[in-house]
């Protein structure tokens, strides 16, 4: 054909092929069928199910812990990622295996874990109890406190609520940001730091204006990374959350529930309820991802063929 | 005296990187640090900047001693041999760095890079990114960078290493003429011994952590101190041999050996032998495409091969060809022993 390029390894028709089955087998006909289970609801009947004030807050309990875990882990693990690269220290090869065990590791391990350390009993737990409705900090923000009664109440607790989410999600989302940012600062051109220092950067002015721009595509992957893995956490979070319905409920949890609530209306279980809160969490979870990737992309606009 | 350096020492490890070293560069030089890779030159270059520092030693910059500077407040310019360009700024933004920095206002900036666009040729390239510019182009603006906050000394390493030759030899030309308008002191590192006669006004030769000799072009090429800038300013062929009488007889190798060292272009081919010392010889190889001729002789006593340079003229009216039985005299020998210049013949 004309204009067509040749490659040295034909086979485009073949990989693009199997790749579509691929992904249609595994990925697109699963969610398809979520969406189209949740079509056998009336629009009122699905909008009645998604609208629920506890799936609203499960929605909003998840992206929100996802999302303070995930910025959270990105100032971390920027520090982590860091220190890894430029620094030599003894068990330092020990140091970056431990950072890709919280992949590896069942998250109920680390649900369990967690859960006890955070408990009222626990190593942390029993120094946080300042925390709790009834500590000096927790009453603050609970309905009685000034901040609670005059703004708006926060569940502060170390236990049961949203921190210890947030802390399981840094937990799950650890290696992400450290990972992404790891080779790219590895192979940034010290030549480029002592450039700007020869100009009379300061080091914040060098770390600000070369350093950080150059790492920041990275950077926002393994963000964007960390916040995906925080919204399909499960396991350590059901540990660790008391599952108080619109308060400490995330959205899987309430699925679950839903499928195992019969309806005795309609006789049956509500399948299609479950279902329609799914697609909700589905689409919302697809519209973020789009939003950081065009972010990335925008970030990438500077990168260098080759320089 | 611009930069002065005073019995700088430093290792890295064990290996002595430089060996008392001691530098003098005027005040509007162009100096060369020439040498093979490993001779201590740029890391002399990365200690007058203030990137390393000196285990033992100081070095003065106009007449303030470096010592405790940082290398931001040392006012230099440095250009990297691989640029080290800002790629996510666009060019303008790379050159007006160093006075963004210092927190100059925006229209002084502007101005300033509008100036340094011009200097460098490339008035039109302010909003492109380096990745989109050529090597040679992206060096002109690696310079301009290091010369926007008016530097007081220019330091580069091995500007033009990365550039095809071509390039490389546009740009060096580019420079000295741009030294010549702006006169800022610059010390520049090369291991292109042609690179430095060009360019530089004194080269500085330096071996194994040590400088061997500080001289004009014409000197260090004419007046080597010692075999080691003989050999490295050029090509040469040695003999080994005794002097008797003022004469290198070839072929001693007792303790009184000398090694006499011409260059290529030091000798005359004659069919018969002329004066003394003249030695037969046979014609293996003649490459006679480019501005000289290239000839190659193996000489009939000792069997060795010699590298000889005759014009295109001389060449024709000798109409050699290979295999053919010549004299060879050197028109010009310098001898040393012991890596010690003692004299030529």
């Amino acid at each position: 054909m004309a204009g067509q390029k040749r490659r040295a390894l034909p086979g485009f028709g073949l990989s693009l092929g199997y790749s579509l089955f691929y992904l249609s087998v595994l990925v697109l006909i699963p969610l398809a069928g979520c969406f189209i289970k949740a079509s056998n609801l009336s629009w009122e009947q699905f909008w009645h199910a998604v609208s629920d004030p506890v799936a609203v807050a499960a929605y909003q309990l998840s992206f929100s812990t996802s999302i303070i875990a995930a910025l959270l882990n990105s100032f971390t693990g920027l520090i982590v990622a860091w220190v890894l690269v430029r620094y030599d220290f003894p068990g330092k090869k020990l140091l970056d295996a431990l950072i890709d065990l919280p992949l590896a590791l069942p998250t109920a391990v680390a649900g369990i874990t967690f859960a006890n350390l955070y408990g009222s009993e626990g190593w942390f737990g029993q120094h946080l109890m300042f925390l709790d409705p009834d500590g000096f900090v927790g009453h603050w923000f609970s309905e009685d406190g000034w901040f609670g009664s005059t703004l708006f109440t926060l569940d502060t607790r170390a236990r049961g609520g949203p921190l210890a989410i947030v802390v399981v999600l840094m937990f799950v989302g650890i290696p992400f940001v450290i990972r992404s940012v790891q080779p790219v600062l590895a192979e940034f051109e010290i030549a480029q730091e002592e450039a700007a220092v020869s100009l009379g950067a300061s080091r914040w002015q060098t770390f600000r204006y070369v350093i950080l721009p150059a790492l920041l595509p990275a950077w926002l992957t393994g963000l964007a990374l960390a916040y995906a893995r925080g919204l399909g956490e499960y396991g350590s979070v059901i540990f660790v959350a008391d599952g108080i319905p619109g308060k400490t409920l995330i959205p899987p949890v309430l699925i679950i529930a839903k499928l195992e609530e019969f309806d005795h209306a309609r006789g049956a279980f509500k399948y299609e309820e479950a279902a329609a809160i799914a697609s909700v969490v589905l689409t919302m979870s697809f519209i973020t991802l789009v939003l950081i990737n065009l972010l990335e992309r925008w970030s990438k606009k500077f990168e260098p063929s080759e320089a | 005296m611009s930069i002065l350096v005073k019995d700088v020492v430093k290792r890295f490890g064990n290996h002595l990187a430089l060996n008392q070293v001691s530098l003098e560069v005027p005040s509007g030089a162009l100096v060369a640090l020439l040498g093979p890779s490993g001779s201590g030159k740029t890391t002399l270059l990365r200690i007058i900047a203030g990137l390393e520092t000196a285990d033992e030693g100081s070095v003065h910059l106009h007449e303030e001693d470096a010592g405790d500077l940082d290398v931001r407040d040392r006012n230099i310019g440095f250009v990297f041999q691989h640029y080290a360009l800002f790629r996510h700024m666009n060019v303008a933004d790379n050159i007006g760095f160093a006075l963004k920095m210092r927190g100059r206002p925006k229209k002084e900036i502007s101005d300033r890079v509008n100036e340094l666009l011009r200097l460098i040729q490339l008035d039109d390239v302010g909003s492109r990114l380096p990745s989109q510019l050529s090597g040679g182009q992206r060096q002109r603006v690696a310079l301009a960078r290091a010369l926007a906050a008016r530097p007081r000394v220019l330091l580069l390493d091995e500007p033009f290493g990365a550039l095809d030759a071509k390039v490389r030899k546009e740009l060096r030309d580019w420079l000295r003429r741009l030294h010549s308008e702006i006169h800022v002191t610059s010390v520049f590192v090369t291991h292109d011994q042609e690179e430095a006669l060009e360019l530089a006004d004194r080269i500085v030769v330096m071996s194994q952590g040590r400088i061997e000799q500080v001289g004009t072009p014409d000197e260090v090429y004419h007046h080597p101190a010692n075999a080691f800038v003989m050999k490295f300013l050029g090509q040469v062929n040695l003999f080994h041999g005794r002097v008797e009488d003022g004469e290198v007889v070839l072929g001693a190798n007792d303790k009184d050996a000398v090694v006499g060292y011409v260059r290529p272009h030091q000798f005359d081919i004659t069919r018969h032998p002329i004066g003394k010392p003249s030695w037969p010889a046979r014609v293996v190889y003649v490459n006679a495409a480019g501005v000289q001729v290239r000839i190659e002789l193996r000489l009939t006593d000792d069997d060795r091969s010699l590298e000889v340079i005759v014009s295109q003229d001389a060449f024709r009216e000798l109409a050699l060809k290979t295999g053919e039985a010549v004299f060879v005299r050197p028109k010009e020998m310098k001898v040393f022993r012991d890596d010690v210049a003692d004299y030529a013949i």
